[in-house]
């Protein structure tokens, strides 16, 4: 999710967050920035495993970035 | 993670084309309807619709009146991975991707969401065998 959201999220509690630097309304790329939106898929699923307890909120590093990319 | 079945589930309202989930009974609600009625989204009761992960790009819909949507109506995967989850299902980084991918509107009355409607969802998705859940919130 967007890091916009980031206290309210903790608040939540929920089990595993990723946090993108990323608008509202995009969480996980640019449009067409499959590249992107792969590789922020893949770092969430391995909280699944990774993580060791609920809870756990992790600020995804990458910057956002605008492309051009292919449609 | 490479043996289980994951589901999606976003609060964009996305929905499939021919399927539009219909708030408040009303057919048809424009993306500027939305926008006017937030106030009467945020105290209601959240739809869930179910997006078959075969239905094409041309036929993904998107209507939230909570932020702007042209980004996920441009390219859904910017909050609505269809694609992307193929994908990663087809280079076995999962097992499994659930159909169909499951989208409501975030804003809407949190009491219900988290007390009966929630739990409900989520035991749809287990009934459908998922064992694990990705949820992107916009």
């Amino acid at each position: 999710m967007s890091r916009v959201f980031k206290h309210r999220t903790a608040a939540m509690n929920p089990a595993q967050t990723l946090l993108t630097p990323h608008p509202m309304g995009c969480p996980l790329s640019a449009p067409f920035d499959s590249e992107k939106q792969k590789d922020v898929l893949k770092v969430g699923l391995g909280l699944l495993e990774s993580a060791t307890s609920g809870g756990t909120i992790v600020e995804y590093q990458k910057s956002y970035r605008t492309g051009p990319f292919e449609s | 993670m490479s043996e289980s079945r994951v589901a999606l589930l976003t609060t964009t309202d996305h929905f499939a084309e021919g399927y539009d989930p219909k708030p408040f009974g009303l057919d048809g609600l424009t993306q500027e309807q939305a926008i006017r009625m937030t106030g009467e989204f945020g105290t209601a009761d959240p739809v869930l619709s179910e997006i078959p992960i075969t239905t094409s790009r041309a036929d993904t819909r998107v209507r939230h009146g909570g932020y702007d949507i042209r980004v996920v109506a441009a390219d859904r995967n910017s909050c609505l991975p269809i694609d992307r989850m193929i994908e990663l299902a087809d280079e076995g980084v999962i097992g499994e991707f659930v159909n169909p991918a499951y989208s409501f509107v975030g804003l809407a009355s949190q009491l219900q969401l988290r007390k009966e409607i929630g739990p409900a969802w989520a035991a749809k998705a287990k009934a459908a065998e998922a064992q694990a859940a990705v949820l992107v919130p916009i």
